[in-house]
Order: C-alpha cells, then structure tokens, then sequence
C-alpha cells in the first residue's frame, strides 16, 4: 500500500503543478476553468492519499471538501462567468507565452533550492514534494501578475490558493480541519464576490479586460 | 548474436521500418478521414520507383547529390549506436543517447544547406524556418533525455535500458511521465508532423519541411525520403523504448532479440497510430504558436528532471 | 623546459628581425620566426603533458624591474596547446595575407609582441610575470587595432576597446594585489597552498579577478568591446584574439579563480555561472542575427566563451559541494572546448579575411555562391561551422559532450545547489546549441551556397598558398580532435585535476575511446567513423541499384524559373523567425516604410523595410554611462578654457597647497 500511496502522492502532487504551468500555456479563458477543475481533483487525491495513509479523519473530510469546492463548485461558477463571453481568449499577456513559460520553469528551480531546508527538517518522501506546492504558489503568482483579464487573475489567485494547501498536506499532513475549513469557504467567498463584480464591470463597459480599468474615478 | 550483427540489423529494422511507419500513418489518417487510404506498403514501392528515375539537379548541384547520403549516414549511424531490440550494439558502452541526439542536428543541417543551396526563395524559407524549429526542440530534446537519466545518473542508454528492465516500476513515476510526454512533442516537431507542419500539404507558403527538399528528384529524391523515413523511424522507435522499455533483449541470444525486434515494431506502430490520431484531430498551429507548445516542451522537461531529483 | 625557452628566444628573434630585416623579406623572416616559436612553445606543451612533470625557470636579468617567473604545469601546456596552434595558423596565413599597412615594421614588429605575450602568459609563474604580460597582450592588440586608423568603426572600437581591456587589466591586478596581501606569496604555486577565498578580501579578489578575466572572455555585459574589436582588427589579429585571447580569459579564471582562490564561498561561483550561461544565450542569438561575416564570428565567440565559464563556474559550485571528480570532467570539457574552439574560430575568422578579399564585402547579405569562388575555403568552413555546430566527430563535439555529461553527472546525488547548477548548466548548453547551429548554416548556407547576391569586383580569388595551408593545418586538427579525442582528453585530464584538485581519475581515454565515469558512458569516435565508413559503402551500394543518369536542369522553385538572386533568402530574413521569437530578448527595430503611387492611394510603389539589431545590453547599460561621462567632460571644461594663465595658475596653487599641507 504505501509503495503504491507514494507513487499516487507523487503524480498527484506532481499533476496539481504541471496543471498550473498548463494555465500559463492555454490563453483560452475556459480551457483555464477546466485546468482549475482538474488541479481540484488532484489536490482532492493528494489529501485522500494523506489521510488514509495517516488514518485521519480530518484530513478525510478536508479531501471531501476540497473535491466539492475546488474541483466542483468554483470551476462550475466560474465556468459560468466564463461561458457569457465564449471564445474569450487572452490576446497577448504581459509577457508573451514562451516566456512565460521559460520563467516559469526558473521558478520551479528556484523554489527546489528555496524548498530545501523543509526537506532538511523532516527529511520523508512527502516532504521532498514540499517544494512542488511552493512552485505552484509560484507559477500561480506568475498566472496573476501576467494576464490582462479578470477571469484568468480569478484562476491565478486560486491556483496560489492550491499551491498552498498542497504544500500544508505534504509538509504536516494537512492543518486543523477547522482552518481548512475557513480557508476553503473564504475561497468561495471570494469567487461569489469576483463573480459579482465581474458581472457589474460587464454591464458598466461590456468586457472584462482589466486594462480599461487603469483610472480611478469618483 | 553479437553487438555488430545486432547494430546491423537495427539499420535495416530502422529503414524498413520507418518506410512502413509512415505507410501506417497515412493509413490510420485515411481510415479516421473515412477512406480506405494507399496500402501500408506504399513508401517502400515509392522509394523502389524513384530510385529508377532520373536525377535533375539544380543550382548547387553538388550540395543536393550530397544532402541524402549525409542524411542517409547520420541517421542509420545514429541507429546504430542507440540499442532499440537489444542493449548488446556495437559498443554499448558507447551508446550514448547525446551522440544520436547530435548525429540527428547534423541531419537536419544538411538538409537545411540542401534548402538554401539552390539559390531559391522557398528553399531558403523552409531551411530558415526549419533550423528555427530545431533550435527550439533542440533544449527540450536535451533536458527530457537528461530527466530519464536522472534515475541512473547517466546518458548512456545500454545502462539506462537494463535498469529499466529490472524496475518496470519506473515506468509510473511522475518524472518518467513528464519527460515522455515532452519528448512526443519533440519527436512530432522534428518529425514535421500536425500540428506543427503539415507533411501532405500542398501550399507552398505553409510547408515548412517540404519547401527545403522541393528541388529533389528521381534518385536523389527516393535516397533522402528514405532518409527522412530512417529519421521518423528512429524517432519513434527511441521514444517507444524509452517510453515502454519492455522486451528490449539484455542478452544476445537469437530468442530474446527477436522478441525485441517483435515488441519494438509493435511498440512504435503503436506510437505512430497514436501521433497519426493526433494529427487527424488537430490543425496546424500558425508559425508563431508553435514555439509556445514547444516551451511548453521545455517547461515539461524541465519539471521531470526537478521532480526527478526531488522524489528520488 | 629547453623546448619552451627556445621557442619564446625565436619569438624575441621574430620581432627582432621584424625591427631589422628589409621591407621585402620582413613579413617572411618575422613570421617563419613566429611560427617555428609557436611551434616550439606548443612541442614543449604536448612534451610536458606526456611528461607529467611541472618544471620553472626564473631569468632575472630581462627585465630591469623584476624577474621572470615561468612555470610549466599541465593546465599552462594545455592552454598552451591552443595559443601556439591558433599562433602558427595566424602567423603562416599572415604570410601569404598581408598587405599595405599590415606589412609595415611597426605593424609586423606589434604582431610579433603579440604573439609572444600570448605565448608568455599561461607559462607566467608569478603575479609579476603574469601581469606584465598580460598589459602587453592588451596593448599590443589595441595597437594593433589601430593599423587601419583611417577608418572611423575601426578608431571607434579601439575607444571601447582600450577603456574595457585597461579597465580590465586594472581589475585583474588589484583582485591579484589582495590574493598576494592574503596569501604573503607571489607565485601561484604558493599561493595556492594558502587556500586563500575566505573572508571580504578573499571575496573582493575572486569578484574583481572573475571581471576582468570574464570581460577579456567577452562575458556579458562586459562583452561590449569585443563585437567592435575582433572584426575591426586586421584578419590574422582577429584570429589571434578571438582564439587565443579570450581563451586566455578562462585560462584566468581556471588559474586564479578555480586553482588559487579554493574556499571561496559557492554562491559566487553560481552567480558566475548565471552569467556564463546569459553570455552564451546573449552571443549566440546576436550571432544568428548578424548580418557582417566577423560580426557574427565574434558573437559566436562570446557564445562559446560563455559556455566555457558556464562549464568553469559549475566545476567551482561542484568542487564545493565535495564532487571534485565532475569538476574535474567539466574542466576538461572547457580545455577540450577551448582548443576546437580555438581551431574553428581561427579557421573561421582567417575565411573571413580570404572572403573579404576576393569579394570586397562582409556583409552576409550581399555574400552568396563563394563555393564556386572559393572551393578550397568553403571546404574548410564548412568543416569549421560543422565543429562549431557540435557535429559528431569535429572537436567542437567532444567540449559539448564532456561539458553536458558533467552537468547531468551534476543532476544526481548532489546537495540542490548542486542539482540547481547542473540544471542551469544543462539549459544553458541546450539552448545554445541549437541556436548556434542555426547561426552557423547561416553562415554556410548564405554565405557559400545559393547564388550570388552583388555583383563582384573581378580581383584575384585570394586563395593563396600559405593562407590555404593555414586553413588545411586548422581544418585538419578540427577533424583530428574529433576523432581522435582520448588520447588529449588522457592528458588534459590531469591539468583538470590538477586545478581542482581532485584524487580520482575522471575523464579517461585512449586511443579508440573517451570514457567519463561520472556519468558511466563512452565516446567511440574512431568506431564511429568506421560505422560512417561502411554506411556510406552500403549507400553508394544501394545508389547504384537505381538510376545513374543525372540532369542539370534549372531550379524548378514551384514554376517560377525566373527567379532572380535578389529573391533567394538572405541573412536578415533567415535569421528573421528567430528574431521575432526572441523578440522581447533582442529587442530590434524594425521600420516598414511605404510609399504610394500618386494616382491611387491604393496602389503602394516602394515598400522598404529595415531590421537592426541593436546590443539591447549596450543600450541599456553603457549608453547611460557614456552620456554621464560626456556630460562630466563638458562640465569640466569650465576648468580649461584655453587661457595659459589659468593653467599656470593652477600649477601655482597646487605648489602653494603642497607646501601648506607639508608645512
């Protein structure tokens, strides 16, 4: 069991970054909803893998609640949004794709070398995945800072959110259900309110592309 | 069956076998596109009918009645040294993947000389655009092959080969599935395949491969098309094997290698089905998207060689 | 020891009989002396390597100052090897090439001291000695910058050059002034054994040695001279300070920075690497978009040099997390790299000159077709570009080899710095590479095939005696390192030792093959040749089944026959699709002008279109500075106005100021 329960940690921790360098390639705003929903279920197995390798009840219920919330109701509101405008694509991000994407892998390097001391504290194979989750704070970081529409900056601030529970289940088998809990509902909030603001900025100036919005005004 | 015999035969496996691969990609794209498509036997007969013709040479005479054999030569070198049925080649502690990874660029150079020396507008833009395209896949090819040596801490693929034999596990692990899925990517570039060049198209502004070998013809032509078939052979068969190292023989006995030789053919027409179904389900990327996916190659390779070291 | 004294005795003799000899028989005498000096300083190099034996002479009454150390070790004779092989192929093509000013006595006696302080300064066994002749290099070769005054690109690059090359030599002596304050020695022998590199002095040695060593490699961004220098310096120059020079500058950073300065702490040596790395990004993307033949040659140069102190600065980082024997095959990675790129470049550089002369152009873009010109040349640029381009069985493939096996040796079993560096190193060699063969079938492919671009002035081909000799001699060791790499790699193994100090074997070889045990792989080069031999048997074989007939016919070009030279790609637009992709890198400028016909908007008449390549680095970094300075001078004019009172005046005052402060 534990062989194959480090081999599903590993491509499931793995999956949750590889999806977040995915978001940084696609320019199709729902092709990022899809990668959100898949980095939902992947971070949902690490957790699963977790808490029955730990026989931890709490970590059980925060996988459950990590596969409703991430990987089921944000994506499908989300999706909603993402749907009014269809074919909504990001035309030219800040920094164009490839270079995204090169910067991207430095930031994985730099994370390894960063991640380094957490291995060095408690030196199991789960903590050696530690500096994944950090890459994909990184990458998600990157996601945010680069892209010029709302929805995309939505998708990069939850992929920072993923980043960071991914990296809490691998160094210390997840934090106390109860702040999981908030977390994930503060998430929710936050995608309730994006979600309403987005479908104001949509019926003030009838798009959602952040750089129409660089004044300020009474 | 010695290293030389073996080194011999992958040659032949590799020329042959690239001609019928291509046979077998034309024909599942026909089959997906509703048609019954040209037998699988097809490229072999070409090749057979072009040997016989005429050669006409342009400006450049020279260059293009050299560009096959270099072409001919770095491939079936290169299929020499890497072992495909067998980790028992000639050498094989000479088998480093970097030498066919550097004999395949030396290829790809000839060829793009053969573009530019007949002096004509659509040679020189195959040959720029397609030395553009190398110099991309190039660094995916590298780190991708430098994540598969992570495990082993070594480029040489008789040692690479043997270990993954005895671990069949290795196959699962994350690095391992990262640095295959960049390495498709790199071998449907180099390979001119969708959606990064259209190998059947007949818009000269959109080719990129073809418009280097336009001025080819009669025997001159059926040498460097079985070259370029070596090539996708090569391709496909090194990335079968190392993606499935199942049934590579790691001895020389008859029994063994002929099982490789069994498994490999299968394996690659597996991959070829597979690339053939992708290039029937995709279009061609402009020009300028496609050094995104091949970032994206990069990026992948690069992740497998950091989740390589970090999960050891 | 003998071998080396006599060689560096005739090379004195050279521009002795440089000084004396009369105008018609002096470049013969001086070079026939230069060269048997090179010749003589590299036997006395491969001796010392079979050898295994270090050996130093000191001659005290040369100089009136100070003494002159010499000492022979491995790493000084494998340097060795490629300053006297580069020096003979200039030397020998400077023969049958010179012309006009670069015949006269000043021109030849400069190229004869300059020779000899590339010869001096891997043997110079004292900080004195190495200084000394280290200056002389540099101002010889800005000397020698300047035998076409009277061309202003060539005036201006002497400008760039002087100010980076003193301001370098400046650099190297005061880094060298704290190692000797650190150590209480002179030598380097000595100073080594100190194990010098801790503490702020330790750290501003290795900084300010590591800058102007890197700036004479062309490291970016101290790179600028170097793009202005090598293509303005006559031919056989250009030759000698693009293959011998900048190799001295990693011979800098081997023997200082690596040999001497050992405890340095290994954040240094990554931030080292990281620059190494970006100059072999930076020149080989600037040498695909060049258009000017030497141009281009000399960013391929800061290229490969940039791969050299990538491959140095990751032997440091490695030696200091306690991995000495992948060190030690990343130092013979750089020496190998060293001396095929020293033959290639040298060859190149030396074609440059040959394709200007016959053609009176370097400009790529008006280039085109030289193959049938120049056959011999062509055939020795390509053996030239397809080392450069890492082709198997020309020595520039063995250095890339040896340099990407140490990095993946680097990626297992090391500390993350180490795994970080590897990685770095690894990228690096891999981006480079392809975008270096692209620069180079660039070169090859517009340059010497297709068709001719501009008409061409019916001079002489300039395919001499001695200039195809020289060409012969490079091309030849080119394909012999090639193939032939284990028994150099045998004994360059132990000069990487010997700087790392490493116990264990490393890098093996011998006649047949090249073995790393790092990273337990081969190189068969001599099987392979055979394996080349035979396929190349069974391909005439199976030519011969078919059609022999052969038709010269016209390019068919997809119907269109008429295709004018003016049509074919050249140099600007084959480079453009690299161009656009590293746009937000190369950052070029690009005026599309159109003019429209008067009766009709609609109808466009002239559509002229320009692409210039700026050195986005220059621009940024040293544009700023220039402008500081001039602004400086301007402002410091007040204090010169011309008046002779006013400057006797302030002789006056500093007298009077003297005598206060001493009163």
């Amino acid at each position: 069991m534990s062989g194959l329960g480090d081999g599903l940690i590993d491509l499931a921790a793995v999956a949750v970054l590889a999806v977040a360098v995915a978001g940084l390639w696609r320019r199709d705003v729902r092709a990022l909803v899809g990668l959100l929903r898949l980095q939902g279920w992947a971070l949902a197995l690490v957790a699963a893998v977790a808490a029955v390798r730990g026989r931890d009840v709490g970590l059980g219920v925060t996988a459950v609640l990590v596969l409703v919330v991430k990987a089921g109701v944000v994506p499908v509101l989300l999706g909603r949004v993402a749907r009014r405008d269809p074919g909504a694509r990001e035309g030219a991000p800040l920094i164009n794709v490839p270079a995204s994407l090169v910067i991207a892998a430095a930031l994985v390097a730099l994370a390894v070398v960063a991640g380094a001391p957490l291995h060095a504290l408690d030196p199991t194979a789960s903590t050696a995945l530690a500096p994944l989750g950090l890459a994909t704070v990184l990458a998600g970081y990157l996601l945010l800072v680069t892209r010029r529409r709302a929805l995309s900056q939505v998708v990069g601030l939850l992929v920072i959110d993923n980043g960071i529970a991914l990296t809490t289940f691998l160094l210390t088998s997840g934090v106390p259900l109860i702040v999981e809990l908030g977390g994930t509902l503060d998430v929710l909030l936050v995608v309730v309110v994006i979600r309403a603001l987005l479908g104001t900025m949509r019926a003030r100036f009838g798009g959602i592309d952040l750089d129409g919005l660089s004044e300020l005004r009474d | 069956m010695s290293g030389y015999l073996l080194s011999a035969l992958q040659v032949l496996l590799v020329a042959v076998g690239g001609l019928l691969l291509t046979g077998v990609m034309a024909k599942v794209r026909a089959r997906a596109e509703g048609r019954v498509g040209a037998p699988v036997t097809q490229p072999l007969r070409e090749v057979a009918k072009w040997l016989t013709r005429e050669s006409p040479r342009a400006g450049g005479a020279s260059v293009l009645a050299a560009v096959p054999y270099v072409l001919l030569v770095t491939t079936g070198l290169a299929a020499a040294v890497v072992p495909l049925a067998g980790v028992v080649t000639a050498g094989s502690s000479g088998a480093d993947v970097l030498i066919a990874v550097f004999l395949l660029l030396t290829g790809s150079l000839a060829l793009a000389l053969g573009g530019l020396a007949t002096g004509t507008a659509f040679g020189g833009m195959g040959a720029s655009r397609a030395m553009t395209l190398s110099a991309l896949t190039e660094p995916a090819l590298l780190v991708g092959l430098a994540a598969l040596a992570v495990p082993q801490r070594s480029m040489n693929l008789a040692t690479l080969l043997r270990h993954a034999v005895a671990h069949p596990t290795g196959m699962a692990s994350p690095s391992h599935v990262l640095a295959v899925a960049s390495l498709l990517v790199v071998v449907i570039a180099e390979t001119g395949r969708l959606p990064v060049d259209n190998p059947s198209t007949h818009l000269e502004l959109t080719m990129i491969h073809e418009a280097m070998v336009l001025e080819y013809g009669g025997r001159d032509w059926a040498l460097l098309s079985l070259g370029q078939a070596m090539r996708l052979g090569l391709l496909f068969s090194l990335l079968a094997t190392l993606a499935v190292p199942w049934g590579v023989a790691t001895s020389g006995a008859a029994l063994p290698v002929l099982v490789g030789v069994v498994l490999l053919g299968a394996k690659a027409a597996v991959l070829a089905t597979g690339v053939a179904l992708i290039e029937v389900r995709s279009a061609k990327l402009r020009l300028f998207r496609v050094p995104e996916l091949l970032a994206a190659a990069f990026v992948l390779a690069i992740l497998a060689v950091v989740v390589g070291v970090v999960a050891r | 020891m003998t071998l080396l004294l006599a060689g560096l005795a005739l090379g004195l003799l050279a521009v002795v009989l440089a000084l004396a000899s009369p105008s018609r028989a002096r470049v013969v005498l001086a070079g026939t002396s230069g060269v048997l000096a090179a010749a003589l300083v590299g036997a006395a190099a491969v001796v010392d390597l079979a050898g295994r034996t270090t050996r130093t002479v000191t001659i005290t009454s040369l100089l009136p100052f100070a003494p002159l150390h010499l000492r022979l070790d491995a790493l000084a004779a494998a340097v060795e090897l490629v300053v006297a092989l580069v020096a003979i192929a200039a030397q020998v093509f400077a023969v049958g090439y010179a012309r006009g000013r670069l015949r006269s006595r000043t021109a030849t006696v400069l190229q004869g001291l300059f020779v000899l302080a590339l010869l001096v300064v891997p043997v110079a066994g004292d900080v004195t000695t190495f200084l000394f002749a280290w200056e002389l290099m540099a101002l010889t070769s800005l000397a020698l910058l300047l035998v076409d005054h009277e061309r202003p690109s060539a005036r201006a690059a002497a400008v760039w050059y002087g100010a980076m090359t003193q301001g370098g030599a400046a650099a190297i002596t005061l880094g060298l002034l704290a190692v000797v304050r650190i150590t209480h020695a002179t030598s380097f022998a000595s100073m080594a054994a100190a194990r010098p590199g801790t503490g702020v002095l330790g750290v501003v040695a290795f900084v300010l040695t590591a800058a102007g060593f890197a700036s004479k490699a062309g490291a970016v961004p101290l790179h600028v001279w170097l793009p202005r220098a090598h293509p303005e310096a006559p031919t056989p120059v250009s030759a000698l300070m693009s293959g011998a020079m900048t190799a001295l500058g990693l011979y800098g950073v081997a023997r200082v920075d690596l040999g001497v300065l050992v405890e340095i702490g290994r954040g240094w040596w990554i931030g080292l690497l990281v620059v190494g790395v970006l100059s072999a990004l930076f020149g080989a993307l600037h040498a695909v978009t060049s258009t000017d033949l030497k141009r281009l040659l000399a960013y391929s140069t800061i290229d490969a040099m940039g791969l050299g102190l990538a491959g140095l600065a990751g032997a440091g980082v490695l030696r200091a997390e306690g991995r000495p024997e992948i060190a030690a095959t990343l130092v013979v990675g750089v020496l190998v790299l060293l001396l095929a790129h020293g033959a290639f470049k040298a060859l190149l550089f030396l074609a440059a000159g040959v394709v200007e002369r016959a053609t009176g152009t370097r400009d790529l873009d008006r280039l085109g077709g030289l193959v049938g010109l120049l056959p011999r040349t062509t055939a020795a640029v390509a053996v030239a570009a397809g080392s450069a381009a890492s082709v198997p069985l020309g020595a520039g493939f063995v250095g890339e080899w040896i340099l990407v096996e140490g990095f993946v040796a680097g990626l297992g079993r090391t500390a993350p710095g180490g795994v970080a560096t590897a990685l770095v190193g690894l990228v690096g060699v891999a981006l480079t590479s392809g975008l270096t063969a692209v620069a180079m079938v660039k070169l090859l492919g517009v340059g010497f095939l297709g068709r001719a671009r501009a008409e061409r002035p019916a001079s002489g081909t300039g395919e001499g005696r001695a200039t195809g000799l020289a060409l012969a001699l490079l091309a030849l060791v080119t394909v012999g390192v090639g193939v032939l790499p284990g028994p150099l790699v045998a004994v360059l193994a132990r000069a990487a030792r010997d700087v790392v100090g490493s116990a264990s074997p490393g890098p093996a070889g011998s006649i047949t093959s090249l073995t790393l045990a790092s990273t337990a792989t081969s190189l068969r080069p001599l099987g392979l040749a055979a394996g080349a031999v035979a396929l190349v048997g069974l391909v005439v074989l199976a030519a011969r089944g078919g059609s022999r007939v052969v038709r010269a016919t016209r390019a068919w070009a997809c119907g269109r026959s008429d295709l004018s030279p003016r049509m074919q790609y050249t140099a600007t637009s084959f480079a453009e699709p690299v161009q656009r992709v590293f746009a937000d890198v190369l950052r070029p400028t690009v005026d599309v002008t159109v003019s429209h016909e008067e009766e009709s908007r609609e109808i466009e008449s002239v559509l002229a279109y320009r692409s210039r390549v700026d050195d986005a680095v220059e621009r940024a970094l040293y544009d700023p500075l220039v402008r500081a300075h001039d602004a400086l001078g301007r402002r410091a004019r007040i204090l010169a106005n011309g008046s002779v009172h006013r400057y006797l005046a302030y002789g006056f005052v500093a007298l009077l100021i003297v005598l206060v402060a001493l009163g």
